[in-house]
Parts: C-alpha cells; structure tokens; sequence
C-alpha cells in the first residue's frame, strides 16, 4: 500500500502521462487490498479477473476495480453485485449466486479497494487548470472505464478526442452530476468540488487527439476483438472518435440530445451510407453540423456534429465508411433458393 | 509480478447476425385439415450446390489450455458426403397441436468453451440443463429474439465449480445464448408452441412426422441465411418433400 501511495504521489507531482492501466508497470501490490481480494475465495473460486483486471492481472471486459471503493459506496455495491440487470439492464456483468455472507465478503473486499485522493493537494497547486485536471483526471482513476490514449477500457466513450465533440460548458455540466443529466447513466458521481469540476473540464476541453497513439492501435484491437479488415478498423474509429457517444454503440442512435428536433435524439448511423456516398460523408465530416432548435426560446441542444474529418486521414475516413456500411442490409456470400 | 493478459484474438470472429425470428407463426395459408388421422409428414434437405463455404477457424487467446488454440465457426457445417447444412430449424407454419407436456430436460453443455448443441428446438415450457465441465468461469447470457442488450432474459454466472443451472425456457420464439468472457460461445434454441419442427442433422436431413393432411407453409432458419417459407401439401399416409436449395447470392 504504502509503495502505491510513493508511485502515486510521484506520478502526482511529476504530472505526466495519464493513469497507467490501474497503476504503474513494476507496481507492488504486495499486501494490498487489492491483492486481498485476489487471494479471496471469492475471487479464486469465481474468477471476477476473467473480466476485471485487480491489481495488474485480469481481463479487459469490465472496469478496472482498483479503485472501485473509491467511487462505489458499499449501498451501491450491494446492489449492483446482488443483481446487476436491477441495475443496468443488458449489462454483461452476469448474476452470481452468492449466499449473503458471501455477498457481504465481497462488497467490503470492494469497498476497501480504493486509493486516498489527493483532490486538496491538487487544487492547491499553482498550475494551469488543465494541468490541475489532468492530475485529477489520473488521481481518480478515470482510465477504469474511459479509454484515454492507449490506457483503459471501453466501459465508457474513449476520451482522446473528446476536446473536439463535447463544449467545455457541457462537460462542467455532466461531471458535476452525471445522474442529473442523464438518469440511470452508469458514470458514478465523483463529488468533485467546483474548482476540480473546472480544472476537469479545461483538461478534457484540450483533448484533440494529442494522446492519440497510432503504435498502440494493434494490441488495442486485439484487446477489444477486432481483426484487421476495412470494416474492423472502422469500428476502431468509430470507437476512438467517440462517435459512438452520440450516435449510440454500433451506430443505433438513440441517444439523447435535449431541444432538439424533431424529436430530441441523435439520429443512428446505419443506413449512413444509403443516405451518403463515399465522397459526401467525408465532405460532411469535415464541417460542423449544428442541429435545429425544437424551441427557439430554449436553451440550444447541447451537442453537435463535430467536424471530426479535418482530424481524420483518408484511410481512417475510408475504414469508417465501410463500418458503417456492413450495417445496410446484408448481402451474405450465400442465399435459400 | 509476471502480468499474464487474458486477451481473446479473433481476426475471424464475425458477429453473427442474428435475424429476427418470426414469432407469430400464422401465415395465409391455414391448414384445410384432415378428419381422420394426423399421419401424415414432411421430410427434406437443405443442401448447398459443389462449391460450399469451409469451416472458418477462430482464434483465441484466452484460458487456450481449456478453450484451445482455435475454435470452428459453427455457422456453416457442411457435409462432405452431400453438401446438406447442419443446424437449419426447419417449422411448419399454421399447424396446430398441442406440445407435449412434462418432457424431459434440455441440455445445454458448456464443452472447452464450445455449446453443445449449437442450435436445438424444444417445447415451450422444456427445463433447460445447462452444463459447464470446463473448470473455469462462463457467464450465461441469454436473449430472446436477437442480440441486443435489451432483450437479455437473464444473465448468470457459472463458476468453475457450479456444474449445472436450471432454467425454464418458458416463452416460445427463438433464444440466443452468448459468454460475455469468451465472446465466440454462442448457441440458440428454438422454443415451440407445436410439436411441428425439426432441426437438420449432419447432412442437412430433417423429417417432420404427424401431421394432418393439410397445404402448409413450411419456414427453414438459419442464423445466417435468415429465413425462407415453401408452400408443402401434406397427404393423409403419405411423405411430402420439402428441400430447400442454397444458392450463391
Ligand atoms: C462476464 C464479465 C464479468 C464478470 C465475470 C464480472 N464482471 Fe463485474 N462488470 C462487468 C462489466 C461489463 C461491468 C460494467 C458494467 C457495464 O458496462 O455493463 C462490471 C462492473 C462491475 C462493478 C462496478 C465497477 C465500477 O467501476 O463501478 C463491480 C464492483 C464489479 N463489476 C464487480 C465484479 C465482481 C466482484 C465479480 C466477480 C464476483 C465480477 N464483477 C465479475 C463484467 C463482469
Ligand atoms: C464506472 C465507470 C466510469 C468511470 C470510473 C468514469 N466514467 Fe465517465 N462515463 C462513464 C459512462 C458509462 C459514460 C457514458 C455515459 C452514458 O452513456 O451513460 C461516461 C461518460 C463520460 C463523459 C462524456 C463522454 C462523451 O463522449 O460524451 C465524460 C466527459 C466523462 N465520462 C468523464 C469522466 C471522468 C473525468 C472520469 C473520472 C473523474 C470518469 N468519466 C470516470 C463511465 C465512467
Ligand atoms: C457530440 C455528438 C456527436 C458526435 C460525437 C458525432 N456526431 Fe454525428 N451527428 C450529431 C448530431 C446532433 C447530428 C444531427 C445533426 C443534424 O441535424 O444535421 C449528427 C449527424 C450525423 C450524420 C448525418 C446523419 C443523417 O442521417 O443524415 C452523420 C453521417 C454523422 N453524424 C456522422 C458522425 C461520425 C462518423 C461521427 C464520428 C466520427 C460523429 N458523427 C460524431 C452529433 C454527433
Ligand atoms: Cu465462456
């Protein structure tokens, strides 16, 4: 524990590189919490780490848990381990039989795994307020469900771009209160004081790919299953933009964006290339869209349609497209007569 | 601390489509049934032409001293002997009858990270045995009528030492079943309101027994090819064809 809390005041003060994958390479977790609940029965017999990475092992379906305590009070622990559909209806998380005792074992195991905040410490500085934020952004383990350069899970929308699509107004809006803005979200509430919220914010709002890291982009696609045709590097983009924030996971839509028209939600991408040719997605891409009010005398939507081509090369544009395309309806190699 | 990753690679792993299964099996065509006897059948093939798609071969990386260095795609398994394709559920639409209640289990085997059977069908109300052997972790995720989060009907963990879970399949249509950790794994049943149904077997044969004479619309399945519907007029006593051809598309 101690050792973590030397690397994290190191990796603190020195304000660099973003949160590793849960903690440092040659990180320590000798006689941590974390390596408690590794060697419990709980997670020996019922191999959570096929799925969660605890200390530096496990997999990469679900959240990060190093820090789970930080951010999970035990109540919601509770819950969400006694039946995680109650909670998030379709997750992947499956329900395990446990008798009370052992759900009880598991959810202090949980609520033990965090890492103390440094939030104080960080405000106090004297830095600028992106600098401020991306210590904060790494001191609460944001990379246990974001994406973020070639860190994190895909839990939660990747944030490497996120500078380019979201204003920075919105962003103070959503991390003050995710819940508020979208109930049910499975983004917790951090409770971070106002100033945090716009240190946060500033650093996200200069997120425009500069992390982005092209060399990482195999293993990243090995991680998250995808092979190497047109289509699979597509879903990589989609992913990586972040498209998928706004026009849904696999492109269904759905999602919502207050005062706007018709009906105030973004529309899905699937039938894009029926509606746009190659040469016309990438022309629109390349231009902010700003959708109508439904209200003129309401607020403006929140979102727009970033002009996310100007940071895309041609191959890039090109991969998307085909993703995109292997949603309009399938021609397989082979039909009933 | 030697950092192993549990990482599953799979350039070949295609989604399987999955495409909507008609639920509500009444088509235009109603039966004009016999008074006497339900004697009579249907029995078929589904056959590719020469020329017929290989098993793919997936890769995985993950728990390999169990699930293997590769896995076959289940998607199109084609008889050597005479091209028919496995695992087609064939149904006749419209007919009527009662399932056989207080049937017998259905098993759904959890086999190195494979399901055993890929495709079955079964009577609505059947108890499902699901089975794991492999020592280690799967979760079951089931849905109903395609693979979307929101269709999930249930969701549950079975650890390496729970061998069998029970559930009853009690609505009928078709369920899909998927491991979230080992993202390969998949299976469907196909859960029937009639006993009129049949799933192909290796060489793509299936034959459908007591039925009222009657012209019937008679519906194959797959899970790629989607589906298609063939007009079939069953005698009193006698076998009616049904064979359903697989084209280059
Ligand atoms: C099949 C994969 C899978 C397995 C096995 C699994 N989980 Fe999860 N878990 C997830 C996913 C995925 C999420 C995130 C929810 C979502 O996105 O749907 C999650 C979320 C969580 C969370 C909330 C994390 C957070 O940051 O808020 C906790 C706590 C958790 N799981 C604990 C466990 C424990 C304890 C076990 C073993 C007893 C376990 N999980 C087994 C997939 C899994
Ligand atoms: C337990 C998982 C989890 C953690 C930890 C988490 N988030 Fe999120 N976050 C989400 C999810 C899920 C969404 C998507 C919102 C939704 O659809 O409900 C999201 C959305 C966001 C968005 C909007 C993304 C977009 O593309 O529009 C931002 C910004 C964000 N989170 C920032 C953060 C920051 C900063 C932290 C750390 C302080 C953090 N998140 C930690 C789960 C998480
Ligand atoms: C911050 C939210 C947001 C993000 C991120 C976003 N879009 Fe959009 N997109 C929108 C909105 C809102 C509209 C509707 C705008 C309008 O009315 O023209 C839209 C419309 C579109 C359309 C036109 C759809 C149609 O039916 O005509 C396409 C194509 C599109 N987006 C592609 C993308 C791609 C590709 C990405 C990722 C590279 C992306 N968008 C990222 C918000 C977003
Ligand atoms: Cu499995």
């Amino acid at each position: 524990m101690i050792g973590k809390i030397v690397l994290g005041l190191l990796a603190l003060f020195s304000l660099q590189a973003v949160a590793a994958t849960g903690g440092g390479q040659d990180e320590d977790w000798t006689g941590t919490p974390q390596m408690e609940f590794m060697n419990s029965e709980i997670v020996t017999l019922y191999q959570c780490t096929s799925c969660h990475t605890i200390g530096e092992r496990g997999g990469t379906v679900g959240p990060i848990l190093n820090q789970v305590g930080t951010r999970r009070d035990k109540e919601w622990l509770r819950r969400w381990i006694s039946d995680p559909q109650e909670v998030k209806p379709g997750t992947k998380m499956p329900k395990f039989d446990f008798t009370p005792e052992q759900l009880e074992a598991t959810v202090d195991y949980l609520a033990n795994m965090k890492t103390e905040l440094h939030t104080d410490q960080i405000l106090a500085k004297k830095v600028p307020m992106a600098e401020m934020g991306q210590a904060l952004f790494e001191d609460y383990g944001c990379v246990a469900c974001h994406r973020f350069g070639s860190e994190g899970r895909f839990v939660a929308p990747d944030l490497t771009w996120i500078g380019v699509r979201k204003t920075e107004d919105w962003e103070k809006t959503w991390l003050s209160a995710p819940e508020a803005f979208k109930p049910g979200t499975f983004m917790p509430n951090f409770h971070i004081p106002a100033k945090g919220v716009e240190a946060l914010a500033a650093f996200l709002h200069t997120q425009k790919g500069q992390h982005n890291d092209a060399s990482q982009q195999w293993e990243f696609r090995t991680n998250f299953f995808l092979g190497n045709t047109d289509k699979e590097r597509g879903e990589l983009v989609f992913r990586r933009f972040g498209c998928w924030s706004c026009h849904g996971e696999s492109a269904v839509g759905k999602i919502r964006n207050p005062n706007m028209a018709p009906d105030e939600t973004m529309p899905g991408l699937r039938k894009a290339t029926n509606k746009y040719t190659q040469e016309q997605f990438s022309e629109r891409l390349n231009q902010v869209f700003y959708p109508t009010a439904l209200d003129e005398s309401m607020p403006k939507p929140p979102f727009y349609c970033p002009d996310y081509g100007k940071y895309m090369d041609k191959s890039e544009l090109g991969d998307l497209y085909a993703y995109l395309k292997s949603f309009a309806p399938k021609k397989s190699k082979w039909k009933f007569k | 601390m030697t950092k192993y990753r549990t990482v599953l690679t799979s350039a070949a792993l295609t989604l399987v489509v999955l495409i909507a299964w008609s639920t509500n099996g009444q088509i235009a065509a109603t039966p004009v049934r016999s008074i006497l006897s339900n004697d009579g059948s249907i029995s078929g093939a589904v056959r590719f032409p020469d020329d017929y798609p290989e098993r793919e071969k997936i890769t995985t990386t993950k728990d390999q001293a169990v699930c293997g260095a590769f896995q076959y795609s289940e998607s199109f398994v084609v008889s050597e002997e005479n091209h028919g394709l496995k695992n087609v559920v064939v149904t006749v639409e419209g007919a009527e009858g009662k399932v056989k209640a207080g049937q017998a289990a259905a098993i759904l085997d959890q086999n190195k990270c494979q399901y055993t059977p890929h495709v079955q069908a079964v009577p609505v109300g059947t108890k499902l045995e699901i089975l794991n052997n492999d020592g280690l972790l799967h979760n079951v995720h089931a849905y109903f009528d395609g693979l979307d989060p929101k269709n999930t009907v249930f969701n549950k963990a079975q650890p390496k030492f729970l061998k069998k879970i029970t559930q009853t399949l009690d609505k009928a249509g078709m369920y899909f079943f998927k491991c979230d950790v080992h993202d390969h794994m998949s299976a469907y049943i196909a859960v029937m309101d009639h006993p009129y149904y049949a799933v192909t077997d290796e060489t793509g044969r299936f034959a459908i027994s007591n039925l009222p004479a009657g012209t019937y619309k008679v519906k194959a399945w797959h899970e790629v090819l989607g589906s298609l519907e063939k007009t079939v007029i069953v005698e009193s006593g006698k076998a009616a064809d049904a064979n359903f051809d697989i084209l280059p598309n």
